[in-house]
């Protein structure tokens, strides 16, 4: 069964509003969308079983409602809400109801909003490539997700090098259930293990091939302590993959980068390379806007010195 | 007039005014299919504006579920009955 089209149908029949976008996604960047979403879909519905639709179509309005009201009120007042973390981790991270809708929501946004599939070309083309150079067949080098949610970013890598083992750490319970879950019900459990803790503090027992961080720097106070313990849990030379939301309201966000250099400063003062960019807008950014919410991937190499 | 009526000019005002169209005219059974622009964004900024018209909240299931001003005027009439 074609479970992308059954997510697809379910959108268009009970939230006809929030459909137009995601068809529009998937008329812009058809091959890109089919290629993520399709697999996405399948594993969803291995893990949720017949009710997958109706969980994902939820949790994606969810998201959406949240984040686009967040950014209207972001648009007025200038900044973001300034939440300490400790209470985005009551509201958020420690609260069930709220992450599984969002955990869900996340999820779908992969392959529902064009500026994240065009992340995603690029992950495809700058960063899976790379986690070739090294790996022994039949060995077990290990890619850490740090902040890893569903652990979808991951997921592709190990999809696309069969010698590769993931180790995902995550502060959120539910997100780290919900992981577990998906990789047992898609055949991924003796490749996959997911940790409950602190991406700013967690130490692998050995230093990994490469290391993920998708989406977490904007939610912590002290953004360069996770760079600082991504970059010390990865072997020299190891490749990573960061990004980061900009000038993007969400009730999680407490970190507001205005600029990219910002970001690019923050990896290379953690002792990593920055060897590609890439900055994008959502479809539907109006000009008249004074903040543009962008999402920005940084493909880096841990230093082997000061220079290089 | 009776009071969905009456939800329904006050409606019809926001609606003017959100999609920039002083010729909009809505019903019950105006959906998002019918007016131009009615998408995810539109709709929030939808949505706030009714708020704050009408003096009431709704959550993000409510307004997740929406898609026409027939369950829209419901949706007012229940919240201030
Ligand atoms: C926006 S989500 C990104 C999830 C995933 N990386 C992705 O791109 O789909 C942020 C994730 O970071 C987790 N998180 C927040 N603070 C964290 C921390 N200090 N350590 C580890 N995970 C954290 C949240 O629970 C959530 O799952």
């Amino acid at each position: 069964m074609d479970h992308l089209q059954v997510f697809l149908d379910h959108l268009r029949e009970h939230h006809a509003v929030f459909y137009g976008a995601v068809a529009a996604t998937a008329e812009a960047m058809p091959g890109t969308f089919r290629r993520v979403g399709a697999p996405m879909a399948d594993w969803a519905h291995a893990c949720l079983g017949d009710d997958f639709a109706r969980v994902l179509a939820e949790g994606y309005v969810h998201l959406v409602i949240e984040a686009n009201q967040a950014q209207m009120r972001y648009e007025k007042r200038g900044s973001y809400e300034h939440r300490s973390y400790a209470e985005v981790y009551e509201a958020a991270y420690g609260n069930e109801a709220f992450m599984t809708k969002y955990h869900w929501g996340l999820y779908v946004a992969m392959f529902a909003w064009v500026h994240h599939l065009r992340l995603f070309s690029f992950y495809e083309r700058e960063f899976l490539p790379r986690l070739g150079e090294g790996l022994t067949e039949g060995g077990r080098e290990v890619v850490a997700d740090l902040g890893s949610g569903s652990g979808i970013w991951s997921r592709f890598a190990l999809d696309a090098h069969p010698g590769l083992a993931c180790v995902g750490v995550d502060i959120s319970p539910t997100s780290v259930d919900e992981a577990r879950r998906m990789a047992a019900s898609t055949g991924f459990a003796a490749r996959s293990e997911f940790v409950l803790g602190d991406a700013t503090a967690h130490r692998l027992v050995e230093p990994a091939h490469a290391a993920i961080s998708s989406f977490l720097l904007e939610h912590l106070e002290r953004p360069e302590a996770l760079l600082d313990n991504l970059a010390a849990n990865l072997a020299q030379g190891g490749y990573a993959w960061i990004t980061a939301a900009l000038t993007a309201a969400e009730i999680d966000h407490i970190t507001e980068f205005r600029r990219e250099s910002e970001i690019v400063r923050l990896v290379e003062d953690a002792g990593l390379r920055v060897i590609a960019t890439l900055s994008e807008t959502p479809r539907a950014a109006r000009s008249k806007l004074r903040f543009v919410p962008r999402s920005m991937a940084v493909v880096a190499q841990k230093r082997r010195n000061d220079i290089w | 007039m009776s009071n969905r009526e009456e939800i329904r000019k006050r409606l019809q005002a926001i609606f003017q005014e959100v999609f920039d169209d002083d010729e909009l005219e809505i019903d019950d059974a105006t959906s998002a299919d019918d007016v131009d622009d009615w998408d995810s964004i539109m709709h929030i900024t939808l949505m706030v504006a009714v708020e704050k018209e009408f003096g009431m909240q709704f959550n993000a299931e409510e307004i997740g579920k929406l898609s026409g001003v027939g369950g829209l005027i419901d949706l007012i009439e229940q919240r201030a009955g």
